[in-house]
């Protein structure tokens, strides 16, 4: 009896740990603050660019995630980009400037993004980044698209991405991890509605 | 049953409305409410002037025919259905309408106003209320209040002003909603699918459930990207619907100038899918976007004018039905009426109507079309729009080159494209004429205390503050650029007189300037100097010059003075001379430079050497080489080999061959007790000196192999392996032999990761191994560099090392911690410190050594820039 306890007690905490694990990597969460239901994707675009001069070994990254939020039926999307550094930026090498507009090519042709403070966009009531990165970012933005646009981004996987800045200047950031796309985030979606 | 409005409220807001959420709207609508019933006994005939103003909702009927009831909202003007959402569990609905342009003179678009309703009749279909919400052109809500959850469906009449609700009442017990609105339930999500349609047999069919966002209409078809001006005849057979714009947006990116031809503007994505599907065929690049309030603002004064085809409005839209299209001819009258409206509207100054009238002619078959399209690229001139007018002009001359028209067309062409030139040359040249000035000044004071063992007194061995100065004037002229660089330090030993003081030291690393046509055909450097390649073997005193006659052709000359220390000032006993031709691309991706060097010292041949450097450079591979003959010796030089290759996954190999004997006659005087080539010449001759150089000289050899592999984004690894022999040199003229080294074998691992612990720590790890001959070392470092806050920076460090002979079986293990501190401060100083201490055990057979050397740096950097 005693045996079918321990067993029991086992499998109960090994199924709080593996339900611990699935709630955070929800991909749907509600955000009570606003109301609205979010889904993002299980994978983020990643790109980096290096700086050589300041370190070999460091790189500034930006990293591309599809969101949708739905707020009493009302879908929008979201292309999030999460701005991060390894470099020590502000000592080592000067400080990035706030990025303001993202450029993707797709089928050849640049989409051109503004870019806006996620929380702006999106004011929710989450303590974390929308999307956990290796690396932390450290500002979080947003563009407004549409789901056609995520499909395509998605689909393409651009081997680059450009970044223009207020300043006027522009950091191209190439692929890093080949891999991802956002084939989970449209199968998260479920029925797409357009 | 009729109903007329209880009360109608008609206000004007800046600001958009502040609550938001369901519970706002609720709470708005209580306060709302209360409002209203209270100005409605006080306030009536200002209802009256205000229904006359702009009440949007004329009428509301409703009716009852079996269990179902029809509501029939009548409008004020013309609304297009939207979309509806039920809430609150279906006692809420809300239906978004969107005014067309005839709306305007009721006001709306123009701000914010609402409408209140409690229509009597309202109980047939369970309706307490009915509200009117309009937030600006393309966002306004008709929300219905019930008193119970309803099945409904919404058809709109083709007249586009009245919206009909058809609600299920068969069951008629007790309400199940209070008749106020109420708190709705916490948002769930809704159903990803929308209901099965509703189609009313005898009214156009509205099916969406998609409820899309309160705000205006700003979804876009991005229908082409490019770098040309938008081609017209692309669109020509491109519809719009009532209130879209077709519109050129153009955006600047890397310096490329890309013009977007757009449709715009729709509420949501699936509507600007539907529209999409049709022009798939035309435009199969084209995708759906949003578009900022800016661009949505300006979309109107940016549209394509296409002479009738682009509908503002169905009533426009209508008027051009009977429009040819565009490409298709027009009557002689037609062509005539628009050509004298079109010159008519060049000559007043309204570009936009003779642009749209001229283009309109220039789509239309006939011989009118050279004079619209040289007239098209003056209105687009006199406009400002100097690309699309650049444009129509060479259209012009492309099509119609036999025109007596030409020349005044081709002239206005090259004016406007010199124009266009001067403009962004003088843009250069303000840019151009200017000096830079940047200077770089640190200090470093550095001092080391050693005690040579645990029973010794502590020495300060060095005790100094070194001073370095760079300075760099820079002049970009109009045809040539000049800079002027030097770069000097001095040690100042602040040892005292006997405690193995040096003196001050001062040293000239660069002085030198350099003079280069502004297109960098040619360039002269003179002055102290260092080059690598073309056979210069680092710094020296002289002239450095180059011509540039093809784009990979280039012909270098160097002469001067090698400099063996900077110590020195220009020292002239050696001179060199020598030349080279860089040939870029001369095979595929390889390029050449093929070199000859000449060097004498006392007059006597030093060096004379013949070499040839190979690059290559690929996306993945890069290789340099370099073969250096000497002829006077018949040796090899210098025979070196270093290449890259970047795998996938980001692994990059790295391989090193670098073979040196590096003979000079010069090496003669090594181990001599004389100092010049005159005192030796004395006792040998010029080839007893050539053999004594040889002598002296020892060939070393040095291959490594390299990786260099990221671990995902924070983690890098880093090894290498390295061999390393130097060979013996020969007895001779009382010089002893030197021993070669034997074959050095050194490993090294390094794993670097960044963002440990934040976002700018730098963490790294290093294992070095070494195997020679006759002893063994190792070394292992670790070394982190941690922020605090944004200006300071910890980087403790400890190096643990052991030493081993395996001939004398002699050990030495050192443990060195250190500890350095970097402050960035604000405008250009970085200040440094840095402690540290080496403690060092020493054992052999006879004795074990313990000492120790404690070393402080203290300074800072400062960089002055203009």
């Amino acid at each position: 009896m005693k045996a079918l306890h321990r067993t029991s007690l086992v499998a109960l905490i090994a199924a709080a740990v593996l339900a611990g694990c699935a709630g955070s990597g929800r991909l749907e969460q509600l955000d009570e603050q606003s109301g609205a239901t979010i889904v993002r994707g299980p994978d983020v675009l990643v790109y980096a660019r290096t700086e050589p001069r300041y370190s070999r070994s460091a790189r500034d990254y930006v990293y591309l995630g599809p969101v949708e939020t739905n707020r009493r039926g009302v879908r929008e999307y979201f292309l999030w980009v999460g701005v991060a550094t390894t470099i020590d930026r502000g000592f080592l090498a000067p400080a990035g400037e706030e990025p303001r507009t993202l450029h993707v090519e797709v089928r050849g042709e640049p989409m051109e993004l503004p870019l806006k403070p996620w929380r702006e966009l999106v004011p929710t009531g989450f303590g974390k980044p929308m999307y956990s990165t290796t690396v932390p970012v450290r500002e979080e933005l947003a563009a407004r698209v549409t789901l056609q646009q995520l499909e395509l981004i998605g689909g393409a996987a651009p081997a680059s991405v450009s970044v223009a800045t207020g300043e006027g200047g522009a950091r191209t950031f190439v692929r890093w991890d080949g891999a991802a796309n956002f084939d989970g985030f449209i199968a998260a979606l479920g029925d797409k509605v357009r | 049953m009729t109903a007329t409005p209880m009360h109608a409220r008609h206000e004007r807001v800046a600001g958009a409305r502040s609550q938001s959420g369901p519970g706002g709207r609720a709470m708005r609508l209580r306060q709302r409410a209360i409002r209203l019933l209270t100005a409605a006994a006080l306030a009536l005939p200002a209802v009256r002037a205000a229904s006359a103003a702009g009440v949007f909702v004329e009428d509301i009927q409703v009716s009852k025919r079996g269990d179902e009831a029809t509501i029939a909202i009548s409008l004020a003007c013309p609304m297009r259905f939207r979309s509806d959402m039920s809430t609150q569990a279906g006692a809420l609905l809300e239906i978004r309408v969107a005014p067309l342009d005839t709306c305007r003179q009721f006001g709306v678009g123009e701000g914010v106003a609402s409408e209140v309703y409690r229509p009597e009749s309202g109980r047939l279909a369970h309706l307490t209320e009915l509200e009117y919400e309009s937030l600006g052109l393309g966002d306004n809500l008709l929300i219905f209040h019930f008193d119970r959850p309803v099945d409904y469906r919404v058809a709109q009449r083709g007249d586009l002003r009245t919206i009909e609700l058809r609600v299920r009442v068969g069951d008629d017990a007790a309400p199940q909603a209070a008749p106020a609105p109420a708190a709705p339930p916490p948002a769930q999500p809704p159903p990803r699918t929308a209901p099965p349609a509703a189609t009313p047999s005898d009214r156009a069919p509205i099916t969406s459930r998609v409820r899309v966002p309160s705000v205006t209409p700003d979804y876009v078809i991005n229908l082409q990207s490019t770098r040309d001006p938008v081609d017209m005849s692309l669109v020509a057979g491109v519809k719009l619907g009532p209130g879209q714009h077709l519109y050129v947006s153009t955006t600047t990116i890397a310096g490329v100038t890309w013009y977007r031809l757009r449709i715009g503007f729709f509420a949501g994505e699936g509507e600007a899918n539907a529209v999409l599907a049709g022009l798939a065929a035309s435009f199969p690049r084209a995708w759906i976007g949003r578009a900022e309030a800016d661009e949505v603002q300006k979309a109107a004064s940016l549209a394509v004018e296409r002479g009738g085809v682009v509908a503002e409005s169905p009533q426009r839209e209508a008027a051009a039905a009977g429009t040819p299209a565009a490409g298709a001819a027009l009557a002689p009258e037609r062509v005539e009426e628009l050509r004298a409206e079109a010159r008519k509207a060049l000559i007043a100054g309204d570009y936009a109507t003779a642009i749209r009238d001229y283009t309109r002619l220039t789509e239309a078959p006939g011989d009118h079309r050279a004079e619209a399209r040289e007239n098209l690229g003056i209105a687009r001139e006199k406009s400002g729009q100097t690309a699309y007018a650049i444009t129509e002009y060479r259209r012009f001359l492309e099509e119609f080159p036999q025109s007596d028209a030409v020349p005044r067309v081709r002239q206005r062409l090259s004016n406007l494209v010199a124009v266009t030139a001067q403009q962004r040359l003088r843009s250069e040249e303000t840019e151009a004429r200017r000096f830079e000035i940047t200077t770089g000044l640190s200090q470093y004071y550095y001092r080391n205390v050693d005690r040579a063992d645990q029973d010794q007194p502590e020495l300060t061995t060095f005790s100094g503050l070194l001073t370095d100065l760079d300075l760099t004037v820079r002049h970009r002229g109009d045809s040539v650029n000049m800079l002027g660089r030097l770069t000097i330090n001095d040690l100042h030993d602040m040892l005292g007189q006997g405690q193995g003081s040096v003196g001050d030291l001062q040293r000239i690393a660069y002085a030198y300037y350099d003079v280069a046509d502004a297109q960098n055909d040619w360039s002269v450097r003179v002055g102290r100097q260092a080059l690598h390649n073309w056979g210069v073997l680092g710094r020296f005193d002289g002239v450095h010059g180059t011509y540039q006659w093809t784009d990979d052709r280039r012909l270098h000359v160097m002469l001067g003075y090698p400099v063996e220390t900077t110590l020195d000032g220009v020292k002239t006993g050696r001179q060199f001379v020598g030349a080279a031709v860089d040939f870029d691309r001369l095979v595929g991706n390889w390029g050449f430079s093929p070199y000859v060097q000449s060097q004498k010292v006392d007059g006597i041949a030093d060096r004379q050497a013949v070499g040839v450097e190979a690059r290559y450079v690929d996306e993945t591979r890069t290789l340099t080489t370099m073969l250096d003959y000497d002829t006077l010796y018949g040796e090899i030089n210098t025979a070196l080999a270093f290449g890259t290759w970047r795998l996938r996954d980001r692994i990059t190999l790295t391989g090193l061959y670098d073979e040196r004997t590096s003979i000079f006659t010069r090496n003669a005087l090594i181990g001599q007790p004389v100092s010049t080539f005159d005192d030796l010449l004395r006792s040998w001759t010029e080839d007893e000196l050539r053999q004594l150089a040889r002598d002296r000289t020892a060939t070393s050899k040095t291959a490594s192999i390299g990786m260099t592999m990221p671990l995902g984004e924070r983690l890098q690894l880093n090894a290498d392996v390295t061999t390393l022999e130097i060979g013996p040199s020969v007895d001779s003229a009382g010089v002893a032999a030197v021993p070669g080294t034997g074959r050095q074998v050194y490993y090294s691992g390094t794993l670097v990761a960044s963002a440990l612990f934040g976002q700018s720590d730098v963490n790294l790890l290093n294992l070095r191994y070494g195997e020679a001959p006759d002893f063994t070392t190792t070394l292992l470092t670790w070394d982190t560099r941690v922020p605090i806050g944004k200006r300071l920076r910890i980087n403790p460090r400890l190096r643990l090392g052991v030493w081993e002979s395996t001939a004398t079986g002699i050990r030495r293990e050192t443990v060195t911690p250190g500890l350095r501190l970097l402050w960035s401060a604000p405008r250009r100083y970085r200040f440094e410190l840095e402690v540290g201490q080496e403690n060092l055990v020493r054992t052999s057979v006879l004795d074990e050594l313990r000492s120790t050397g404690k070393y402080l740096t203290v300074g800072y950097t400062a960089d002055f820039g203009r």
